[in-house]
């Protein structure tokens, strides 16, 4: 009984008998990926949420932009809305400032973030609005047969460099890491799907935009590319911390490089990100105390006929027209 | 014995007798020496009085005049004479002797008043610093005084402040399942065939184009196209009941009803009450309709979601689920219900009802008041202050605390200001609040002012301020807080007394402000008093302070006497008899249990700690003595321990043995593809091995190399009759 406690056990109790969903309930249609794509190992794990997290489908939706990544709305029975290259972001935040009570998650590929996309994408983590953004970053555009992207390493063959990517390539976690008002930056690899699983996890539960970077396998275009790293364990650095990710007995018995790293260090945070030789693999930053813009914006009032119509009004009267062509408006 | 010691033993055991050499001090107008320097309030700086601001919304929902205009003037500026500052203090005095002489009035009229009144021939500089400060004053309400109706009017506005924004918060929740509720109805309309008449898509279309369209035709082939689902009608039946029930409610005004633009159907309830007894009938009486209301604002919250199924939640709605109206969330919701008592004792006939809704943690705010506590003693001749009318609101107070779930704060007017934030805290509390306020304002204390009276009290330790806030922690000496009483660790406060006697020598000395010297200024307590003139002062006499501060073992040793002043500043000395003095000790007493609860000077804590701490030095001699030569800090190192760990823990399974390290496996369906009854994914959509003896050890040894993070190990073939066995078995080694 106390003023901040405003606990109510019937409404627990109602929401208790919630419906529940198994995995393949989220399950639509069969994915157009060629085999053995990286892509069929996030849609594992974001279903895997969407069950154990019980998120209901007509409250969750996923965007994306254009890309083979950008495919996945598809495959998700929930909302979903498969926008135009680049623009997964924009579209994102216009859903969650119109649909709070909606669950937003963002799919993209490394092109369609970090090249024609890189505007929103610079402007949505400032925003830090609350939804999952994924980059699926298979370091090639797949979609436009093997076309170079930002993320390429610097001296692989191409369609487009046919003798080798010219520039040393971007790195999406350390421009996030740059950002004013980040909350949330990680990188997984799609071949360890329990940490793949416990990231979005965390992300999911983050309030404020959660950025995770996926090295994803293009086996069609690039298949030997990340062999050392799939195959070796040594070659990926495990962030463990007891506010980030704590490693499974058995996960760790694999991987045995690991690093204790608090993510509330945004200066490590970004030296980890830096790091060439091993893949890092974990959440780098995590600060749940960044402000999020919808929540700063919105003002809390009720979206009512007439107040759409007032708004409108309102607009509609910045564009007088006046019949007799300009001589009433020189008067 | 002397003559002079007699009369003054005899006036100490019975009061009334004033043998020789004692002086009646009825008409010699004095009070306590410490209160000498407070004549005119009117010239002073202090909280009252007291701006009430008019908005809803805007904090601060109660500012005193000096913090207002303190507000209006830079602090660099406050303490220097700079012209602006000179003027604002003269235009904030103005209004005080204004507002005190008139007993109130809206600031914005006394203001515009007293800025004509100094403009009066001021010059050039002080009118534009005058107008200044007019147009700087933004906020607007009645100024009131510390007096007998304050208490009362400072919780109505705190409680209305909490009332307003909860109701705003609240209706504006219902408001919204009301205009989801009705959406989902009208798209359901849209939907069915009247929605799809000819007439009605006509109408709901623009008259540019109108006749540009065949509605007939279209009607029909909508109605022939409509899809065959539409709202069942249970739903529809559902959805209508409570969208009825949300419209019906009277607990909350509707904002079209507040500004009189539009109404409710029926009157909305009033929350504020004079008596305990009706407050909680109309509790009782209106909790089934509440109770209808905050179940169908939750059914509508989950009809809106879509989440409402009526297998499971129709049946804990008629029976399973704890009353949404009187739980934690229904608490901080719907109104709190406001009793303002009659001041006085709390009448017997309140005591039951009060006490039973306190103790039930029903949301009600109650203030008691008493204006008069001062009558003749009520300890040393047997009388309590409780009569046989009701109880005194010290005693009410300190019971409510013993409920332990209540709000209570005690106070007295003259603190009320200061006190403002428990005063909004206990308002905005979820469960009971109880205020015990004297005001000062009985009267009874010749020409003291209400608000030196109340101060006096609680200076005195007569009517201590202590606040008891359920949700400060979970003890005593977090819940209760005695601090704002001044120098709470003392048993009187003790102030510096500097006067001159009659041969103009300045004297100072320490002077303890006791309960008797309160009691003292009352005229009715006349009798209890004697004056000693100056040239019979003597060593049997010693100041009540002193007296009561030693055991009580009969008469005491000195007889005790309190400094009193006369209204042209002589200092005597009067003595206060058995009755006073013994009345002193009794509240000095009761004082001390109010201390200890609030945690300052709490004698069991002492004690533990005194104890704790030889201890925790032994203990620590003991430690140190056993403490290796020297410690070095061990440090982690995380993977060596971790694999140590995992190496002991799991075995190595067999090379020989087909598997999947299903945990690792990233779905990418390659395995699934080359054979489904062999391979197939758990739960979790990851790859096991569901039947071996599906498939051949070509498949599995394929799979293997077409597994994308080689998690596939194939182990031995089962046959071992199977065509190119060797072949495969090298292919295979490199996943074993
Ligand atoms: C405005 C626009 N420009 C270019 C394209 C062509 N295009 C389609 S997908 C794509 C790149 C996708 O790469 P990425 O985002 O990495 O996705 P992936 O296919 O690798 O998953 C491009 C350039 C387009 N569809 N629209
Ligand atoms: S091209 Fe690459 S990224 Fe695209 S579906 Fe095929 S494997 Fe996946
Ligand atoms: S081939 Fe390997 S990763 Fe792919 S589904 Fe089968 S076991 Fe999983
Ligand atoms: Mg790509």
């Amino acid at each position: 009984m106390t003023e901040t406690s405003t606990f109510s056990a019937a409404e627990c109790l109602l929401r208790t008998y919630e419906e529940q969903h198994d995995i393949e309930a989220f399950q639509k249609g069969v994915p157009r990926w060629c085999d053995g794509c990286g892509d069929n190992a996030i849609l594992a794990s974001i279903q895997r949420l969407c069950r154990d997290e019980g998120l209901r489908p007509e409250k969750t939706v996923f965007v994306s932009g254009i890309g083979c990544s950008s495919r996945l709305p598809h495959y998700m029975k929930t909302y979903g809305f498969h926008g135009i290259h680049g623009r997964a972001l924009p579209i994102a935040e216009g859903v969650r400032m119109a649909r709070p009570d909606l669950n937003v998650f963002v799919n993209t590929g490394d092109g369609d973030c970090c090249s024609i996309g890189t505007a929103h994408w610079i402007h949505a983590i400032r925003y830090n609005m609350n939804m999952t953004v994924m980059v699926h970053d298979n370091l090639i555009y797949g979609l436009t047969k093997m076309q170079v992207s930002p993320t390429t390493p610097q001296g692989l063959k191409t369609n487009t460099t046919p003798t080798g990517a010219y520039l040393e390539a971007l790195q999406p976690l350390t421009v996030t890491l740059g950002v004013q008002n980040v909350s949330f930056v990680a990188q997984v690899v799609d071949w360890i799907p329990e940490v793949l699983y416990d990231v979005l996890l965390a992300a999911h539960r983050h309030r404020g935009l959660s950025f995770i970077r996926i090295v994803q396998r293009c086996p069609e275009f690039l298949p030997r590319l990340l062999d050392p790293w799939v195959r070796d364990p040594k070659t990926v650095l495990m962030l463990n911390h007891e506010r980030g990710l704590q490693i499974s007995p058995e996960l760790a018995g694999v991987y045995t490089n690991r690093l204790e790293h608090d993510p509330l260090d945004i200066n490590r945070a970004r030296e980890i990100a830096s790091e060439t030789e091993v893949i890092p693999v974990g959440i780098l930053y995590h600060n749940p105390a960044v402000p999020c813009y919808e929540e700063t914006r919105r003002n809390g009032q009720l979206h009512s006929p007439e107040l759409v119509g007032r708004g409108l009004a309102a607009q509609m009267d910045k564009f007088t027209i006046w019949p007799d062509d300009g001589a009433a408006q020189d008067a | 014995m002397s003559m002079k010691l007699q009369a003054n033993v005899a006036h100490y055991l019975n009061g009334r007798t004033r043998g020789p050499g004692l002086e009646a001090v009825e008409g010699l107008g004095l009070r306590p020496a410490l209160m000498a320097h407070y004549r005119d309030l009117s010239e002073l700086r202090y909280d009252y009085p007291l701006l009430l601001v008019d908005s809803t919304d805007r904090d601060p929902w109660a500012i005193s005049l000096s913090a207002l205009f303190d507000s209006l003037t830079a602090p660099e500026d406050r303490g220097e004479v700079s012209s602006r500052r000179h003027t604002a203090l003269r235009l904030e005095r103005e209004i005080r002797r204004a507002a005190l002489a008139d007993g109130g009035g809206r600031l914005a009229t006394l203001l515009a008043e007293a800025v004509a009144r100094l403009s009066e021939g001021a010059d050039e500089t002080v009118r534009g610093d005058l107008e200044a400060l007019q147009s700087a004053v933004q906020l607007d309400g009645p100024l009131v005084d510390c007096d007998g109706d304050l208490p009362g009017r400072l919780v109505r506005q705190s409680w209305q402040r909490v009332e307003a924004r909860k109701a705003h918060l609240t209706w504006r929740a219902i408001e919204r399942l009301t205009r989801k509720l009705s959406d989902i109805l009208r798209a359901d309309e849209a939907n069915s065939g009247a929605g799809q008449e000819k007439d009605r898509l006509e109408s709901s279309f623009g008259n540019s184009f109108r006749s540009d369209f065949d509605f007939g035709a279209m009607s029909n082939l909508l109605t022939t196209a409509r899809p065959a689902s539409t709202l069942p009608d249970e739903r529809r039946e559902r959805i209508r009941r409570l969208l009825h029930v949300l419209r019906a409610q009277r607990f909350f005004a509707t904002p079209e009803a507040h500004d009189g633009t539009g109404g409710q159907d029926m009157e909305p309830y009033s929350f504020v009450f004079t008596s305990s007894d009706e407050a909680v009938k109309a509790y009782r009486a209106r909790l089934p309709e509440l109770s209808e209301l905050a179940k169908a604002m939750m059914m509508a919250d989950l009809e809106v979601d879509g989440a409402y199924r009526a297998e499971v939640h129709d049946h804990l709605f008629e029976q399973g689920i704890d009353d949404p109206a009187t739980d934690a969330l229904g608490l901080t919701r719907f109104p709190s219900y406001l009793v303002v008592l009659p001041a006085g004792r709390l009448p017997a006939s309140e005591i039951g009802p009060l006490f039973q809704e306190l103790a039930a943690g029903l949301p009600i705010k109650v203030l008691l008041q008493t204006d008069d506590i001062s009558g003749p003693p009520q300890w040393g001749n047997g009388d309590e202050p409780d009569g046989p009318d009701g109880l005194d609101v010290r005693h009410v107070t300190g019971a409510a605390m013993s409920l332990s779930s209540v709000y209570v704060l005690q106070t007295t007017s003259s603190h009320m200001y200061r006190a403002r934030d428990h005063v909004r805290r206990a308002m905005g509390f979820s469960g009971p609040a109880l205020l015990g306020v004297f005001s000062g304002a009985g009267g009874v204390m010749g020409d003291l002012p209400p608000y030196l009276v109340a101060a006096a009290a609680m200076e005195s330790r007569v009517f201590p301020t202590f606040v008891y806030d359920p949700t400060a922690g979970p003890g005593w000496a977090s819940r209760c807080d005695v601090r704002d009483n001044p120098q709470a660790e003392l048993d009187w406060p003790v102030h510096e007394l500097a006067y001159e006697d009659d041969r103009l020598q300045r004297h100072a000395q320490p002077v303890a402000f006791t309960a008797a010297d309160f009691l003292a200024c009352d005229a009715r307590n006349a009798v209890y008093l004697a004056r000693v003139p100056a040239d019979k002062w003597n060593g049997g006499l010693a100041p009540v302070a002193d007296v009561v501060a030693e055991e009580a073992h009969g008469m005491p040793e000195k007889v005790p006497y309190l400094l009193m002043v006369d209204p042209s500043g002589g200092v005597h000395r009067v003595l206060a008899s058995r009755h006073l003095t013994e009345s002193a000790r009794e509240y000095r007493a009761r004082w001390h249990v109010v201390r200890e609860l609030g945690g300052v000077r709490n004698s069991f804590a002492e004690r533990q700690v005194a104890e704790a701490r030889a201890q925790w030095e032994a203990e620590r001699a003991l430690e140190v003595e056993a403490l290796p030569p020297q410690t070095v800090t061990p440090t982690v190192v995380a993977e060596e321990a971790a694999d140590g760990e995992v190496a002991e823990g799991v075995t190595a399974p067999s090379p020989d043995e087909p598997r999947i390290d299903t945990t690792r496996c990233s779905s990418c369906n390659e395995c699934i593809l080359i054979n489904d009854r062999m391979f197939q994914y758990d739960g979790n959509k990851q790859a096991f091995i569901a039947d071996l003896s599906a498939g051949t050890y070509a498949e599995m040894v394929l799979a293997a190399e077409r597994c994308q993070v080689a998690v596939i190990h194939p182990g031995k073939p089962i046959n071992p009759d199977e065509p190119g066995l060797e072949d495969l078995l090298k292919r295979a080694e490199q996943f074993l």
